[in-house]
C-alpha cells in the first residue's frame, strides 16, 4: 500500500504533467476537488491540438465505479407479465 | 432471490421531498425505515451535487460552462460516472430518443430554472430560440479513468433519466444492507428489491390530477410514467404550452397525443427510458412498445387509453 505521502507525490506529479501537456497544447487547466475530497483536474480541450494523454492516473482509492455503469446492453431487459390488482394502492406511478 | 415476506408483515412507509418534488420509501421491516430513508435522502444529495443543471457547483454546470469555450473534459465524480453511465444506456436502449444532451434545448425551450421560477415568470420572457442537440454519441465516458468529455456547447441534462436509476440503485442497496423488502418511489419512478410482501406490491397508476386511473400488482417489475401533463409553462405565444420532455431529433418539445404514458420493466431506468421513448414517438410508440416486450399503459389526451402486451385491460 501507497504512503499517504506517495500518494501525494504521484498526485502532485500527475497534476504537474496534465498541467504542463494541457498548457503546451493551449488548453486550460483548473483544479477543483469533487464531492469524494480527491483532486480533481478539469480542462478545456485545446481546439488546435491533442490534449492531456496523461491523463490516467487518478488515485485507485477513489475510483469506485459502479459496474452498471459500463452496462453496453442495447436492447431492455425481459420482464414479467403485470396483473391487476383490487386493493389500495401502496404506492403510486406518476408522471414528474 | 426474490421471497415473500411473512404474511404479518405490513409495509410502512415515509415521505419527504428533495431534487423538487417528493419521495417515498416502503419497507417492510418498520425497523429499517428510518436507515432506509436516511440512505436515500444522501443518495439524491450526492446527485443533485453531481448533476442539477440549476446548481452553479453541480459538475455538470461546471462543464457546461467550460464547454461554451470548445470541447470540454473533466474527471468526473463516481456518482456523476455513474448517473452519467445510465443516461448512456438509455440511449442505446431507446436509440437515441432519449439524449443526455438536450440540455441547452430543454433550457432554450424555457425550461432553464427551478419549475416553480419557470412557471411564475411572466410568458412573454421565456425564449422562443430552439437549440440543436448534439447527440448523446459524442459524450465520450471512461469509466475507469472518470473522465468525461463533451463537445462545444454540450450541456447534460439527467432529468430523463436520473430519478429512475437513483431509484434502482437505492433499492438495490437497502436489500443488499437489511432484511426485508423494498419499494423506492422517487417522484413517482418505482423500483423494488428483497422480499415481495403478502400479495406483492400494489402499484397505483396516477393522472396528472392526482386521480387513480388503475391499481396493478408489482411482483419484481419496476414502473415510471412520463407525463406531458406535468412540468408544464406557457409561453405566451397563443395559448402554447410546452412541457419538459424534448424530442432530441428537432431540439423542441415533444408533441405528442398522449398525456401519460407508464411502463413496467426489470428496471426503473428501462421503464423510464421506454415511457420517455413512448412520449417523444408519439402514434408510433404502441408498436415501438410491443417489439421491445415492454408491458405499458399509454393515456392518450382525447382520454381512450391503449395497453401493449402484459400490461392488464384498463377499466378506463
Amino acid at each position: 500500500m501507497k504512503t499517504p505521502a506517495a500518494i501525494a507525490r504521484a498526485r502532485a506529479l500527475t497534476v504537474a504533467t496534465i498541467a504542463a501537456a494541457a498548457l503546451a497544447t493551449g488548453g486550460v487547466v483548473v483544479h477543483l476537488a469533487d464531492d469524494q475530497g480527491t483532486s480533481v483536474v478539469a480542462g478545456t480541450t485545446a481546439t488546435t491540438g491533442t490534449t492531456t494523454g496523461t491523463t490516467t492516473t487518478t488515485d485507485s482509492s477513489s475510483s469506485t465505479t459502479d459496474s452498471n455503469s459500463t452496462n453496453n446492453n442495447s436492447s431492455f431487459s425481459g420482464v414479467n407479465s403485470v396483473n391487476s390488482n383490487n386493493g389500495q394502492a401502496q404506492s403510486a406511478t406518476k408522471g414528474s | 432471490m426474490t421471497t415473500v415476506a411473512p404474511p404479518q408483515a405490513q409495509p410502512t412507509s415515509t415521505r419527504f421531498h428533495a431534487i423538487g418534488t417528493t419521495h417515498r420509501i416502503h419497507v417492510t421491516e418498520p425497523a429499517t425505515l428510518i436507515d432506509a430513508t436516511a440512505i436515500a435522502r444522501e443518495e439524491l444529495a450526492q446527485l443533485d451535487l453531481a448533476a442539477s443543471r440549476f446548481r452553479p457547483d453541480s459538475e455538470v454546470s461546471r462543464l457546461a460552462a467550460r464547454a461554451a469555450y470548445g470541447p470540454a473534459w473533466v474527471f468526473a465524480s463516481p456518482t456523476l460516472v455513474h448517473y452519467l453511465g445510465e443516461a448512456l444506456r438509455a440511449a442505446r436502449l431507446t436509440d437515441g430518443l432519449v439524449d443526455p444532451t438536450v440540455g441547452a434545448a430543454v433550457a432554450a425551450s424555457g425550461y432553464d430554472a427551478d419549475l416553480l421560477l419557470v412557471q411564475r415568470r411572466p410568458a412573454v420572457a421565456h425564449p422562443q430560440h430552439v437549440e440543436s442537440v448534439p447527440g448523446w454519441r459524442r459524450i465520450d465516458l471512461d469509466p475507469a479513468s472518470r473522465r468525461v468529455t463533451v463537445p462545444m456547447g454540450c450541456v447534460i441534462d439527467l432529468g430523463a433519466s436520473a430519478k429512475a436509476a437513483a431509484a434502482d440503485r437505492i433499492a438495490a442497496s437497502l436489500a443488499a444492507r437489511f432484511p426485508g423488502g423494498f419499494l423506492v418511489n422517487l417522484g413517482g419512478d418505482i423500483a423494488t428489491a428483497g422480499d415481495l410482501p403478502a400479495g406483492g406490491w400494489r402499484i397505483g397508476i396516477e393522472a396528472a390530477s392526482g386521480s387513480l386511473l388503475q391499481v396493478v400488482t408489482g411482483a419484481g417489475q419496476a414502473f415510471a410514467t412520463s407525463s406531458t401533463q406535468k412540468r408544464t409553462w406557457a409561453t405566451g405565444v397563443s395559448d402554447e404550452r410546452r412541457h419538459h420532455i424534448v424530442d432530441p431529433r428537432t431540439g423542441r418539445t415533444a408533441a405528442s397525443p398522449w398525456a401519460q404514458v407508464t411502463c413496467a420493466a426489470a428496471s426503473a431506468l428501462e421503464a423510464n427510458a421506454a415511457s420517455t421513448a413512448a412520449i417523444i414517438l408519439g402514434p408510433e410508440a404502441p408498436d415501438w412498445l410491443r417489439r421491445n416486450g415492454i408491458p405499458a399503459r399509454l393515456d392518450s389526451l382525447d382520454g381512450t387509453v391503449m395497453t401493449t402486451p402484459g400490461w392488464p385491460e384498463a377499466d378506463r
